[in-house]
């Protein structure tokens, strides 16, 4: 290559095309050069995993926030929610069974009434003989009478419903 | 405690097949945090070895390698995929490399190369001592060539590098570093012509004492 042409290059001057061609030719004789086979086969350092650990935290500090997260905290709003409507529709089923049991109750103390209706019946009298005094004595042993008179939760009262009173026998 | 491997990979020139990297490239836009961990797997260690010859200190070369793939991650979005992604994170580091030899000022002044090239002796590279099918690059020809192409200008470095190491194109290397064609050409010629100036000095100097039996070297 001519001294002109080198200091062409040197200054990064525009070329002409034939100073092109003479370039271009030794360019492809420069890639079979020392140097550029050296370079080619040069092998390559892996970072350690530790460099890399570090890069990791460095990157998920710039990261962004994900999407995701601003929807789960509306999931968790939207689930405590339906877990307070849950709760409410519970206590609003404990109050209607609890509502429904105390009705029982009023007809569980029947027997009270029974007794009151009839003025011949004391029920200092009852004795345990009779099946009508029997039975009475054993509803008042019961759940419901107990609640019917405070001893008891009156939400026992259902199995008071299974006492039949025979009117006819006593 | 030093960051290095103890092992040199034999290959890390794994790419992604276009395709691939396009997807990869499409996740890493929407900030995937795996698909980048991918792209950094893939070329951490070129751009680490891109980087180190133009940082010397290992421990800073690695920071940097760090800072381009942090700036990476962070321009994804604006990544617009003319140029490939490799290419881009040459550009990166490209980039910060300068500012560095800026902000420090340590840049090593162009030598130059008249005197080996001044006259009527005709300039050619493929030198006919040298035969790479048929010789060892000894480690005391690895040593001059090292000293070449640290004692040459960072913008020649930067072309030889990309182009003989990194085997990137004219007109790629011309986009990663922002010049004409012509100039990575012009800049080719001229690190070339300086390293070979410098193995001729060795092999005038010495080195033809340390010439193999076969006489070539």
């Amino acid at each position: 290559m001519n001294e002109k042409l080198y200091l062409k290059l040197k200054n990064e001057e525009p070329l002409t095309a034939a100073e092109h061609l003479e370039l271009e030719q030794a360019l492809e004789a420069g890639d079979q050069s020392l140097v550029a086979q050296y370079l080619a086969d040069q092998d390559f350092v892996e970072p350690s995993l530790a460099w890399r650990s570090s890069l990791n935290e460095k990157l998920r500090e710039i990261a962004p926030q994900p999407v995701a997260d601003k929807g789960s905290r509306f999931r968790w709003l939207g689930f405590g929610g339906l877990v307070a409507a849950s709760a409410v529709a519970c206590a609003a089923v404990v109050a209607v069974v609890f509502m429904k049991g105390g009705n029982s109750v009023e007809v569980g103390s029947s027997t009270q009434v029974v007794a009151e209706n009839d003025p011949s019946v004391s029920p200092d009298g009852l004795s345990g003989s009779s099946d009508f005094g029997s039975a009475l004595i054993a509803a008042h042993q019961s759940d419901t009478a107990q609640a019917s008179v405070g001893v008891r939760s009156p939400r026992s009262t259902p199995r008071m419903q299974s006492v039949k009173l025979d009117y006819n026998n006593w | 405690m030093s960051q290095w491997v103890g092992t040199r990979t034999l290959s890390a020139r794994h790419e992604f097949d276009s395709a691939i990297e396009q997807a990869l490239v499409a996740k890493c836009r929407q900030q995937d945090f795996d698909a980048f961990g991918r792209v950094v797997d893939a070329y951490q260690a070129r751009v680490l070895g891109y980087v180190r010859r133009f940082v010397r200190n290992e421990e800073e070369a690695l920071d940097v390698t760090q800072e381009v793939f942090i700036k990476a991650f962070q321009a994804m979005a604006g990544f617009d995929g003319r140029a490939s992604l490799r290419s881009w994170l040459f550009r990166i580091a490209h980039n910060l490399c300068i500012d560095r030899a800026r902000k420090r000022d340590r840049s090593p002044q162009e030598l130059s190369m008249e005197p080996a090239v001044v006259g009527d002796e005709p300039f050619e590279f493929a030198d006919s001592r040298w035969d790479p099918s048929e010789n060892l690059i000894t480690d005391e020809l690895v040593l001059v060539l090292e000293s070449a192409m640290n004692s040459m200008s960072e913008k020649l470095r930067t072309v030889l590098v990309l182009h003989d190491q990194e085997d990137l194109g004219y007109e790629e290397i011309a986009k990663t570093i922002d010049v004409p064609v012509g100039t990575v050409k012009s800049r080719l010629f001229l690190a070339r012509a300086h390293v070979q100036k410098c193995v001729r000095a060795y092999l005038d100097d010495d080195g033809q004492a340390r010439v193999n039996p076969r006489g070539a070297f």
